[in-house]
């Protein structure tokens, strides 16, 4: 991306001063007219958004627990962003990798990366920062007892070496490519060595908020961390993280201006909170979260590859998209939404929607009229209506083809609990993390990961393609390797892959520096306007 | 009376005892765990064994009820699988939500009813008793959800005279408590209302007919007088009514709850099972319960007030 992007990004986020900008902004090549410029329209967003002022922002899951290093969810997630930091951040503009806790790194052997702690930073409750949390916080995301969410992630991550109170080495098992290790770290919430027995339940981190108050089904609140080590951050003395399980009165809240922000907006309703006075959509650069159907390959009927293939040709995507998702979406069978630099046009369209196709791969699996299938799936009851009515499209499509399906029901909890033990036939879920590393990609998306998932077994082909994939730093290769590990998912059909889901967020107009991120929402330029 | 007292409150335990039994087997057979509904689908081969063995989860159901109950008889409700915190703190929280929603809808729901039924019985024909009857199949026939949602963009985001969603503390602010609550107040009080006032219309009516009345009204009695004669007997029904909605809302009126984001007492119990969070379904039941049992047994001293021939517990004469 162009230096002067990133250049106006350090102003927007108030890192550099007027003075630098202008020095800076000069070097590059721009012209004093319209580096004078810029800066006028900056200073009229600074004075116009306070600093101070209570962020109420709505989200639409509950949180169960404080524990940084045990769930994932949105919600807590983006409550956890606020609190903690990570030693890489990621640019939501540009979406580089830059400096987070770390302050500068370098490769120190094909298996070992060398790190230094930003001086200076200190935990909400005074402690400084130092290596040794750094290796208390890898521990315990390892340790198997602590049922970390992101163990795996770290696996590869075999020792922590500390060599001064801010520096450290990661050693690994492997030689992994940087950009994967450095994807990974942006996950991982450093927290303090020094009261492990409250990790869980007293969230204390280094980062821009402070955790003040839970109220458990109602609201999370955060207050400013007036030592932050970062200039010009937070912009707000208090967050409040509302949880709204509604979607109406989620929009409501937003019109009424009982909320400033709604970090999980309805995506079907996104054309109308648009169109609501005082309110801008803000979309993030690349997408997070894709849609799929998961298939139990473990079991009759999808063991078969034909009929995994059936439901693949029998399912319009751009239907689904279209009529269910409010066109806040992209039908495609790669993990790699538009933008991202690794996406191969070849294997973005596979499985057009057919039923001349759906029909050849179930007579091929040896059903027809003499010998119908039929087969059941699982869908959840409340929160997922594109689920529901993606099912009965399916099924309608189906049964043209003479197969008939009988669409299950369950609550959440019931429905995960399918998954956990494979029970499951074919659901639809969404998978997380097409917008980092793919090496991370392919990890965290659960169902993509080679080896063995809920889901039933990858073949060694697939797990060589990815192991060798994320051990080299060569780009291009890495390019050719992940789409190779696409093309045997197409082929193989381990997950199906309908497309990603457009990030959006809606925000009240007198909100200002809301960056919009594919799923865990920072909040630490927002400002509001007098 | 006192002997009356003695057994219901025995019953009442006996009550309390068997419906805790139940819905903890309830949740206990239901697929899944608290440990599933924390990480979720996509959680590592694992995480969850993990966590499940932390929440001590392995043991068996009836164990684990047992250990319940005894924490229970000692005052402990125990803590959340989840979060971790106090179940006590947790229902206290929630219950005086749903307690204070309760009692501004039924006030209200008193305040339009006693009116609305009186007239529909005293004057059925009049423009405000056609109203009394309209006024029963509108409270009864609109659905709650559409009603509030309709309060909301009117008042709220059309008027913005009352916020659309949440709650404070009224030891916070008290005046936007009440703002908070004015809504979902009002759209239970509708609901709430409609029954109340066909209660009273027709038992009113019916006392309003008897001979008694009749004979007041032939030795002089004034019509306000004659009508609190009435209104007295009229009132038992009426009062059952009110003893049935209160115990309905003290679980919580989690369409409300939700509509308008009041972490009230439905909400808590319904997000708990979706959580599998064994103790805090525990204690809202137990909660929930017991209020029902004590709501029931004030009802029945309240018809004692009301009427004086009532003799609670005594069998049936002729």
């Amino acid at each position: 991306m162009p230096e002067s992007d990133a250049l106006i990004n350090e102003l927007l986020e108030g890192r550099i001063s007027r003075g630098d900008f202008l020095g800076r902004a000069l070097a590059l090549g721009l012209s004093l007219p319209t580096a004078s410029a810029i800066l006028d329209t900056w200073a009229v967003s600074e004075a116009a958004a306070a600093v101070g002022g209570r962020f109420v922002v709505g989200f639409n899951e509950n949180i169960t627990n404080l524990d940084p290093h045990l769930q994932s969810g949105v919600t807590w997630g983006s409550i956890a962003t606020n609190i903690f930091d990570t030693l890489i951040r990621r640019d939501p503009r540009t979406l580089a990798l830059v400096p987070g806790l770390a302050s500068e790194w370098k490769q120190a052997g094909a298996r070992a990366v060398r790190f230094t702690l930003r001086p200076g930073v200190r935990f909400h409750n005074g402690a400084p920062l130092t290596a040794q949390d750094v290796k208390f916080t890898l521990l315990r995301i390892q340790n198997p007892k602590t049922g970390s969410f992101w163990k795996s992630e770290v696996d590869d991550i075999a020792a922590v070496q500390v060599v001064s109170p801010t520096e450290f080495i990661f050693k690994l098992k492997r030689p992994l490519a940087l950009g994967a290790l450095l994807d990974t770290l942006r996950s991982i919430r450093i927290v303090s060595s020094r009261d492990p027995a409250t990790v869980g339940t007293k969230p204390n981190g280094t980062g821009p908020f402070k955790f003040a108050q839970w109220k458990k089904n109602d609201l999370v609140r955060l207050s400013k961390n007036a030592e932050y080590w970062e200039k010009g951050v937070p912009g707000v003395n208090e967050i409040v993280f509302k949880i709204l399980p509604d979607p109406q009165s989620q929009i409501a809240s937003l019109q009424a201006g009982d909320i400033d922000a709604l970090a999980t907006p309805p995506l079907k309703d996104l054309d109308r909170i648009g169109r609501i006075s005082g309110v801008k959509l803000l979309k993030a650069k690349l997408p997070d979260l894709m849609d799929v159907i998961q298939f139990n390959r473990t079991q009759p009927p999808f063991n078969d590859v034909h009929l995994r293939r059936m439901v693949m040709y029998a399912f319009n995507r751009s239907t689904y998209f279209r009529q269910f998702l409010g066109n806040k979406g992209t039908p495609q069978t790669t993990p790699f939404p538009k933008g991202h630099p690794f996406r191969d046009e070849r294997f973005a369209n596979a499985y057009p929607f057919s039923l001349d196709q759906a029909r050849s791969e179930l007579a091929a699996a040896g059903y027809g009229s003499t010998k119908p299938l039929s087969f059941g799936m699982s869908t959840i009851a409340t929160g997922f209506p594109e689920w529901e009515e993606a099912s009965i499209m399916l099924q309608a499509n189906l049964k043209q083809i003479g197969v008939s399906v009988e669409i299950r029901k369950l609550e959440l909890g019931t429905w995960i609990d399918e998954l956990f033990k494979s029970t499951h036939t074919m659901t639809f879920d969404f998978l997380a993390g097409i917008s980092r590393d793919p090496a991370v990609t392919f990890q965290e998306a659960w169902a993509l990961r080679p080896g063995k998932s809920f889901n039933g077994l990858t073949t060694p082909t697939y797990t060589k393609v990815l192991t060798q994939a994320s051990e080299t730093n060569d780009q291009a290769k890495r390019k050719k390797l992940y789409n190779l590990a696409i093309r045997i998912n197409i082929a193989q059909v381990y997950v199906g892959i309908l497309g990603p889901r457009d990030a959006t967020q809606a925000v009240r107009n007198d909100v200002q520096g809301y960056v919009s991120e594919p799923v865990l929402q920072s909040f630490r330029t927002v400002r509001l306007a007098k | 009376m006192r002997g009356y007292l003695v057994r219901r409150l025995v019953n009442g335990f006996i009550v309390v005892f068997i419906v805790t039994l139940v819905v903890f087997s309830m949740v206990a057979f239901l697929p899944g765990d608290p440990a599933q509904a924390m990480l979720g689908q996509s959680a590592p081969p694992g995480a969850v064994e993990a966590v499940r063995e932390r929440l001590g989860l392995g043991k068996p159901a009836y164990e684990r009820y047992l250990h319940w109950l005894g924490d229970v008889l000692s005052g402990n409700l125990g803590f959340s699988a989840q979060g971790g915190q106090p179940v006590g703190g947790l229902v206290r929280d929630a219950l005086g939500v749903t307690a204070e929603l309760m009692l501004i809808a039924i006030a209200m729901a008193v305040v339009i009813s006693l009116p609305l039924g009186i007239v529909g019985a005293m004057r059925p024909r009049s423009i405000l008793g056609r109203f009394a009857n309209f006024w029963t199949f509108f409270g009864l026939s609109v659905p709650a959800f559409w009603l509030g949602m309709m309060l909301v963009l009117l008042f709220s985001v059309r008027l913005s005279i009352f916020p659309a969603t949440g709650w404070v503390s009224p030891f916070e602010d008290p005046t936007e408590n009440l703002r908070r609550m004015a809504l979902p107040a009002i759209t239970l009080a509708v609901g709430l209302s409609a029954p109340l006032t066909r209660y009273l219309r027709s038992s009113l009516t019916q006392e309003l007919g008897e001979d008694y009345v009749l004979t007041a009204k032939m030795k002089g009695l004034s019509s306000g007088a004659t009508l609190l004669h009435a209104l007295r007997n009229a009132l038992i029904p009426y009062v059952t009514g009110i003893g049935i909605q209160f115990a309905w809302l003290f679980g919580g009126a989690v369409v409300i709850e939700v509509l308008f984001a009041l972490p009230g007492m439905g909400r808590l119990g319904v997000q708990s099972v979706f959580d599998r969070d064994y103790f805090v379904v525990q204690g809202v039941v137990l909660v929930v319960a017991v209020g029902v049992v004590l709501i029931n047994l004030v009802v029945d001293l309240v018809y004692v007030m009301l009427d004086p021939r009532v003799r609670l517990g005594q069998k049936a004469v002729g």
